[in-house]
């Protein structure tokens, strides 16, 4: 189960799409925090982005993937493998990939708030 | 070894498989044969437990398959149509295919791998290659593992003529160890000097399975090509 996670980031990590996705979300907290003095807006603009962004790419993304991902699983299925197995595994390594990009998003907050109150 | 008792499979209103009773053992290879939509990769697909059947049931090693998955462990599946994921290298799919099996199958068999010169071309993305190189591909991922039961569709379509004889040589080799090979092909000039049994299926039935001897002896006809010819003309469709 561990290797198919690991062809499955591998695949997902060359993937266009969550360079993209993780390169938007940088750029959207990056530019909230910058545009706004007070961090507090900023803290409100970025919880909207994950309420609405987030959820909408995760489910569209997830969709096409697994739909574009067709011989990948039918090349599996003919191996000795378990099938709940082998949709975990494509569960957990969507899952992984995306994860990675929205905590990209959420640390950068973290490391740059303690920096605005010791300036002030 | 492979036992599949009245099996039958409906997609709609389409009947693709109509009560599939088949015995097959060690030993033997057996070429399955008949029209196009005739029910062949269907069968193959359940043996494989792509497809479920609708009812019937199928055995391997007198283990019902139904919700098994290991005993494709001992199964080397060649598809009809090679389809890997586009981004990855051939290098990746054999190291990701090594790595999912090297539990069950210790033992790796790279002939094929040398022969048809796919190292010189291993860094290649899967979306480059040509349907003959796809082909190559899949080949030589249904021997790499040395499994006791070959499933092979349609085996050397689009394969060149060398490639096509390296491909056969394998079989050969395979079916002298004494292993339980299955082959669907409309080229049956290269089927004849490979099998010894033949099934004959048609609009989802099971025709007849028999061995070519009897079949030869049935028609009267040396060559396969031929004693198929006249069974086909003799029902038609």
């Amino acid at each position: 189960m561990k290797k198919i996670i690991k062809y499955v980031l591998l695949d997902l990590l060359r993937n266009k799409i969550v360079l993209a996705y993780t390169v938007l979300l940088l750029v959207i907290s990056f530019s909230v925090f910058n545009l706004e003095d007070n961090p507090s807006k900023g803290v409100l603009s970025l919880l909207n982005i994950i309420l609405i962004i987030v959820p909408l790419v995760s489910i569209v993304f997830s969709t096409i993937y697994v739909y574009n991902a067709t011989e990948f699983i039918e090349l599996l299925v003919a191996q000795p493998l378990k099938r709940v197995s082998l949709w975990l595994s494509i569960f957990a390594g969507l899952s992984l990939a995306l994860c990675f990009a929205f905590l990209l998003v959420l640390l950068y907050p973290f490391f740059y708030m303690p920096l605005l109150n010791q300036e002030e | 070894m492979i036992i599949a008792t009245n099996v039958t499979k409906k997609f709609g209103k389409l009947t693709a498989l109509n009560n599939v009773s088949v015995t097959c053992n060690r030993g033997q290879s057996i070429s399955l044969i008949g029209p196009n939509g005739s029910g062949k990769t269907t069968f193959i697909k359940c043996l494989l437990g792509m497809v479920v059947p609708d009812s019937g049931f199928i055995t391997f090693n007198q283990q019902n398959i139904s919700h098994d998955w290991q005993y494709r462990q001992h199964i080397g599946y060649m598809p009809q149509t090679g389809r890997y994921p586009e981004n990855m290298t051939i290098a990746q799919i054999f190291d990701m295919m090594k790595d999912i099996r090297k539990k069950t199958n210790p033992v790796l068999d790279e002939e094929l791998v040398k022969l048809f010169e796919l190292e010189n071309i291993s860094s290649k993305r899967m979306r480059t290659l040509s349907g003959g190189t796809r082909q190559k591909v899949s080949a030589a991922l249904a021997f790499l593992f040395s499994p006791d039961v070959l499933i092979l569709d349609e085996p050397t379509a689009g394969l060149d003529p060398v490639a096509t004889e390296i491909l056969k040589d394998k079989i050969r080799k395979e079916k002298a160890k004494g292993k339980l090979l299955f082959i669907t092909s409309h080229i049956l000039s290269d089927l004849e000097d490979i099998i010894t049994e033949v099934i004959y299926m048609q609009d989802g039935d099971l025709r007849f399975h028999k061995s070519l001897a009897q079949l030869q002896e049935d028609t009267g006809e040396m060559r396969l090509s031929r004693a198929i010819a006249q069974v086909m003309q003799k029902r038609p469709s």
